[in-house]
């Protein structure tokens, strides 16, 4: 740039010399050919600018969370509620153990009586269908009986005022052809009403016939059993008599059934009554730490609401004066004034406030100690697995050893933190990144108090996203070998432009079909008998881990493809070649010369594949099941059928309901700006990746 | 001759090459016939896709009788569908407006059953011209950086720090989940922006008074279409400079030379020798970023899009500006609120599987323009 | 077949190749080209009426101006052609160790182990130089360490590498220099004990000390394989070829001894070319 100026300055000096002197204005020094250069370097710059600000943007949100968060928590402390967690904690430990053996209880009492059960579950499936199918007549029918009622009803009783008019009063001839008129219109109605009723009844006959054997009615729903193939014939006939519009009561098949499921029930309740007896101990032990903490928590909420309107009284009072300020009128502002004067600022008395607690401790641990015992005798009462005979009870048997080794632990972890616990410990700025990172609950909207943590979202992200690769890699790598190394040229070209149309299917239309037909689809694959040995087979939900899985990987597979296909096209002909002049045959020269040449590329085409879809929002949003919660890993590889929620579901889901600025609001930046890192991270990991593909 | 090469001991056999039947072979041929079977599986896969959608929303499209397409579906906005029964048993389904008509038209029949199912009646106008309009904006700002931006690094840019910079920019700017555009929108151009205005929000972050009453306000455009076509520019901006770039490179090195040499300014030989030859190649960039653009949803979630609007972008507007800070219906959005916002029922279904295929013939139908007009112009061009 | 029968296969005191060479005898016909036209598009044939015979444990170098059909002929004798689609032999057929290698009942992978290749521009796979020499064999499934390790210390001795990277066996083929890059190549395709290495011009990338090297490679190894060489350098021909090929416009001129083709060519074009008038 100097130069120029330079040569610019000698131009002018000595005008006729300059026979190639740069012409033209210029502004500050600068050509125009300076400036369209300027103009479009500017542009280029937009790139950086916007990542800047996308930075800028998310770390003001994310990072004004955590001095946000840390208060938030420091509240939840000061309040006494962490204290009454403690409790809460046990009592909920104890819940999943008490459940899952009450689970395990009803499903070996209800086994003896599988066979009935399993009728009457599709004796009431039918008559639903049934009547999804005759609702429109069975409404006519029901609203003319109804009527016909009515109108008999109004019938009898204007016939009886009619016998009881006084022929002495004077407006007898005028009451009387009232009534008399009344009662004629009345017949007519009814036997209008009548027929047409009678009308209905033969419709319904008809068209109940009509339908009882179609395949529409005998659908149990997915997942359902068949009743026995004996008893269809029987079943029908009970169909069609309680279907029948004359009959009220149940049919006698029916009733038999229930009364024999009833007594085998019975009957093994009482052979069970061991199980049954130490299951009601258990939930009986935990009644009295349950009311206690009951107590403390309604003080806890007190507390808190005190600590909360402390904290937000400065603001409050200002907001008000200063509406006070801009008052219209004058009575305005005196109103607005006056509620400022109200607003009272003043620091509770944190140590009063959980006076109550401290003077409990002694209390709670005079509860625990004897449930804790009693717990251990009883666990050790229940049958063994060995003694059970259903699949659901062994397995509930095994999360109840689960949940009682949870249960102890938590009891001896709040022993020795309950030591520990004091009103006023400060919290660190370690605890609550921590609290944020690690922890176990996303809580939001509660009555109680609201956690922050993104355990449970980054684990459904996580999980989902794991098996979208599983599935994806497999298939974009082996379709990428196979168009690339081995298919003929004309599918080639039929191939890739096809699975490039792929990658344009909008995610929401892929969600939609995951939430309307995918999903539906895969329960009903999910309880094929030959496929049971698939982890988390049968699913009983349609919205899961498994579900949104499957998708993303359909929506990964042109991603992890094209980029696979490019590394292997990029691997040297010369390569290919040599490896044939050697003899090896073509899948030798692509699996041992080829593909090892590209492996880089295909990793790098990998990891962006999982940038894509951990990115990914809508399919999770509409197919994961949005349940907040750390997926039950006691079972396994099975968790893969249970339903999550995700960093980006998350986001979109509550964004647009929370306020601007609020600790929410924040929390939900702060998972964007993790998200933003996780994808720089795959970014760098895979330029890092590639570049080494370049070394060789 | 023959019997010489006979007499060789290593040539006993007939044919030393022969066909083999060796282990190799054999699994030579499972590998990839798993491969095949692999790469056609996904094909498949979109094929039953397709087929559910189209065979269950082309029903809703079009009709037997002239003109074949359901035009109120095009023509009307999503209204909340009406069933009722009346008491002689007769049974109506109509949409909103038309069951208030009904209403007015017949006082005195009593209805004895009545349901309502939101978004399930009208059409899919209103998102329709939203998605257009968003996508309208998206692209004509998205070109305008893209196509600058791939000039000054094809064209002006030297090796150095900056163009490494922004070079990685672009990189990392395409891994970025589009739902963290959505909350940069959010608070970039719904909350940041600066606007004139007379009065200040409250919540703006600041104020420069500029004189007579007038402020720079940095308060953003609100959530409206401006600010949704804007965040959908930003995330579609890495594809369309790595197509524009593509489509410039393709431009051989002597087209720039003869121009240089002739005595044109550098501006002037990329303006008259390279832009034109470039512009079917930006045309394709263009189509490409409308297909991408075009099935986001989640980037318009908060910055754009509604749920419901009563009136058309342009009806009740008296100004330009006023046009443009509205928010609109889109069609992802729409489809996300009748799939999963709404309570399912029979009635639902053809508004469903309506939208959805609409939309997705409308982004594949792009899809396909873009991938065809790669495929011709690579084929075509041969300088 | 065994791993075990393989390796006997292939041992090299079992050669058939090493065992044959030391028969005196007449030369034996290894290659004959039959009356042959090629081409690579339909319609436009780059090779026409080529007949030829290659001899047992000779060099032949094919020479030629640019264009000429030399490389293409030397791809035909073990079928790289093949990779390209239309590509096809019009007329006539070729025939290895009796067997008319375009018969569909050859399979062309059997084939390319006998027909090795060496190219133009060396290019070591991205494997360390042990792997590189051992991929041949552990295609063919030799997988026993000990029999690997004895053939690739024998072909790296073969072309004179052995000494220079035997302390680097697992380092990168791609460190080596450029000459060393080709030797590596052509240890990698003797490796598998072809009967012909077909070299397309294999010095035209190196330098001049390494084409010395290479040179005296060529010599050495004539002793094992039948070598067919195609070269743009008519000194390199006359140095390491026993019989040389013209060709012209995808014609063979004329075939003969080296020493009379370039001391006394029967055909003026031939004259004119190695005497430089053109080419």
């Amino acid at each position: 740039m100097s130069s120029s100026e330079n040569k610019e300055a000698d131009g002018s000096s000595a005008e006729e010399s300059g026979q190639f002197r740069n012409r033209g204005f210029k502004i500050l020094g600068l050509s125009k050919q300076d400036l369209i250069r300027i103009f479009f370097g500017g542009n280029a710059s937009v790139a950086i600018v916007v990542l800047v600000l996308i930075c800028v943007f998310l770390a003001r949100e994310a990072f004004m969370f955590f001095p946000d968060h840390h208060h938030d928590l420091k509240a939840y402390r000061q309040s006494g509620q962490e204290y009454v967690d403690f409790a809460s904690d046990e009592i909920k430990a104890h819940t999943n153990l008490y459940s899952s053996l009450n689970i395990a209880y009803f499903a070996e009492v209800n086994r003896t009586a599988k066979t009935e059960d399993t009728i009457l579950r599709a004796y009431r499936a039918l008559m639903a269908n049934l009547e999804n199918v005759t609702a429109k007549t069975w409404g006519r029918f029901e609203r003319d009986l109804d009527r016909l009622e009515d109108v008999e009803d109004d019938l009898s009783d204007a016939k009886e005022d009619l016998e009881e008019l006084d022929p002495e009063a004077e407006d007898f001839a005028a009451k009387q052809q009232e009534l008399n008129q009344e009662i004629e219109s009345l017949s007519s109605e009814q036997s209008q009403l009548t027929t047409r009723v009678e009308e209905l009844r033969e419709k319904l006959k008809k068209e109940v016939d009509l339908v009882i054997d179609s395949e529409e009615v005998w659908n149990m729903g997915v997942g359902a059993e068949e009743p026995p193939a004996e008893s269809k014939a029987k079943l029908r006939e009970a169909v069609l008599l309680s279907a029948s519009p004359e009959i009220d009561d149940e049919p006698e098949y029916i009733t038999g059934l229930k009364a024999v499921s009833k007594e085998k029930k019975a009957k093994a309740a009482e052979e069970l009554s061991d199980f049954k007896d130490t299951v009601k101990a258990m939930q009986a032990s935990i009644r009295p730490l349950k009311s206690f903490q009951s107590e403390l928590r309604s003080i806890a909420s007190k507390n808190k609401s005190e600590i909360v309107s402390f904290s937000t009284a400065a603001g409050r009072k200002e907001a008000w004066e200063k509406g006070a300020q801009n008052a219209a009128t004058e009575e305005e502002r005196q109103r607005m004034a006056a509620e400022a004067e109200k607003v009272v600022i003043k620091e509770p008395d944190y140590a009063a406030l959980n006076q109550p607690f401290y003077e409990s401790l002694g209390k709670h641990a005079e509860l625990i100690a004897p449930i804790e015992v009693e717990m251990a005798q009883l666990y050790a009462q229940i049958p063994s697995k060995k003694e059970v005979q259903t699949k659901s009870a062994k397995e509930n048997l095994d999360r109840a050893a689960v949940f009682y080794e949870r249960f102890e632990n938590t009891v001896s972890k709040n022993r020795e933190e309950i030591k520990e616990w004091r009103h006023d410990k400060p919290i660190t700025v370690p605890e609550s990144v921590t609290a944020f990172l690690f922890g176990r609950n996303w809580i939001s909207n509660s009555s109680w108090h609201d956690f922050y943590g993104i355990l449970p979202i980054f684990t459904g992200s996580f999980l989902i996203s794991i098996i979208a690769l599983t599935v994806a890699v497999p298939f974009a790598v082996s379709a990428a070998i196979y168009v690339n190394q081995l298919a003929p040229h004309r599918e080639q070209n039929f191939i890739k432009p096809a699975i490039e149309f792929i990658e344009a299917i909008p995610s929401v239309v892929l969600g939609f079909f995951g939430i309307l037909v995918f999903g539906e689809t895969l329960r009903a694959v999910s309880q094929v008998e030959w496929l049971q040995w698939v982890p988390g087979f049968p699913m009983a939900e349609r919205l899961t881990i498994l579900n949104a899985g499957l998708l993303l990987a359909f929506m990964a597979i042109p991603t992890i493809f094209t980029l696979t296909e490019d590394a292997l096209n990029n691997v040297p002909q010369a390569f290919t070649e040599n490896s044939l002049a050697m003899g090896a045959s073509k899948l030798q020269t692509v699996f041992r010369v080829v593909v090892p040449t590209a492996v880089s590329g295909v990793l790098a085409a990998i990891l962006l594949g999982f940038g894509r879809i951990i990115g990914e929002t809508m399919v999770v949003l509409l197919v994961a099941g949005n349940k907040i919660k750390i997926p039950d890993f006691t079972e396994g590889l099975g968790v893969i059928a249970q339903p999550a929620h995700t960093m980006t579901g998350i986001i979109a889901q509550e964004l647009g309901e929370v306020d601007q600025g609020s600790l929410h609001w924040r929390a939900l930046f702060m998972v964007g700006m993790v998200l933003f890192c996780i994808s720089l991270l795959v970014n760098f990991a895979a330029q890092k990746v590639l570049k080494k593909l370049s070394k060789i | 001759m023959h019997d010489q090469v006979t007499d060789d001991p290593l040539l006993k056999t007939e044919n030393p090459f022969a066909k083999k039947a060796t282990a190799v072979g054999r699994r030579d041929k499972v590998v990839s016939i798993v491969l095949r079977a692999g790469t056609y599986f996904i094909l498949l896969c979109a094929a039953y896709i397709f087929i559910d959608i189209i065979s269950k929303g082309a029903p809703t499209v079009f009709q037997s009788s002239p003109p074949f397409i359901n035009t109120d579906f095009f023509t009307e906005s999503p209204q909340t569908l009406m069933t009722w029964e009346t008491e002689d048993g007769e049974y109506f389904k109509m949409d909103f407006s038309d069951y208030s008509q009904w209403r007015r038209d017949n006082p005195d029949r009593p209805i004895v059953e009545e349901h309502s199912h939101a978004y399930s009646g009208g059409g899919i106008f209103g998102p329709l011209v939203g998605t257009a309009l968003l996508t309208l904006i998206c692209i004509v700002v998205a070109l305008f950086v893209g196509l600058t931006t791939s000039i000054y690094l094809n064209e002006y840019s030297s090796k150095g720090r900056f163009m490494d910079g922004v070079r990685l920019a672009i990189m990392n700017l395409a891994g970025v989940p589009s739902i963290v555009f959505g909350l940069f929108g959010l608070m970039f151009f719904c909350l940041f922006v600066p606007v004139f205005t007379e009065t200040p929000l409250e919540r703006s972050f600041f104020v420069i008074p500029l004189g007579g009453g007038n402020h720079l306000s940095f308060e953003g455009w609100g959530t409206c279409m401006m600010a949704g076509g804007f965040t959908l520019a930003v995330m579609v901006l890495p594809v369309i400079i790595a197509a524009c770039e593509e489509s410039l490179k393709a431009i051989p090195m002597g087209f720039r030379e003869a121009s240089l040499a002739l005595g044109a300014t550098k501006w002037q030989s990329i303006s008259k020798s390279v832009l034109p030859y470039a512009f079917p190649g930006m045309l394709t960039a263009s189509v490409l970023g409308i297909t991408r653009v075009a099935g986001e949803t989640a980037p318009i979630m908060f910055t754009a899009a509604l749920a419901h609007k009563d009136k058309l972008p342009w009806q009740d507007v008296n100004s330009l500006g006023g046009f443009f800070s509205q928010s609109v219906q889109a069609m992802p959005y729409h489809i996300y609120t009748v799939a999963a916002r709404i309570p399912q029922s029979e009635y639902t279904k053809p508004m469903q599987y309506g939208s959805v295929f609409v939309f997705m013939v409308l982004v594949m139908s792009l899809a396909a323009l873009s991938v065809f007009l790669r495929i011709h112009y690579r084929k075509r061009v041969k300088w | 077949m065994s791993d075990k029968e393989k390796e006997e296969a292939l041992s090299p005191e079992q050669s058939p190749v090493q065992s044959s060479v030391l028969d005196e005898g007449p030369p034996q016909v290894v290659i004959e080209v039959d009356d042959v036209n090629f081409s690579y598009v339909k319609g436009k044939e780059v090779l026409r009426d080529i007949s030829m015979e290659i001899n047992k444990g000779e060099v032949t170098a094919f020479i030629g101006p640019s264009g000429c059909g030399k490389s293409t002929l030397l791809r035909c004798l073990n079928r790289m052609n093949d990779l390209i689609p239309t590509a096809e032999i019009t007329k006539g057929e070729i025939r290895i160790l009796g067997t008319d290698i375009y018969d569909p009942e050859v399979d062309v992978i059997e084939l390319r182990k006998h027909v090795g290749m060496v190219f133009q521009k060396y290019n070591p796979f991205p494997k360390s130089i042990y792997e590189n020499v051992a991929f041949g064999l552990r295609i063919q499934g030799v997988n026993k360490k000990s029999t690997l390790d004895e053939a690739v210390e024998r072909s790296l001795k073969l072309a004179g590498l052995w000494e220079e990277v035997k302390d680097r066996l697992d380092s990168s083929g791609l460190g080596l220099s450029g000459g060393q890059q080709q030797r590596l190549c052509i240890a990698r395709t003797i490796a598998v004990q072809p009967k012909i290495v077909l070299m397309d011009e294999p010095c035209s990338a190196l330098d001049p000390i390494s084409t010395t090297i290479i040179e005296e490679l060529i010599t050495e190894l004539k002793n094992e394989f039948t070598i067919v060489i195609v070269t743009h350098n008519m000194q390199q021909a006359t140095r390491v070829s026993d019989r040389t090929a013209y060709f012209y416009l995808g014609n063979l001129i004329e075939m003969d001894e080296t020493t009379k083709i370039f001391n006394n060519p029967s055909e003026k074009e031939t004259e004119d070319y190695i005497s430089g008038r053109f080419g």
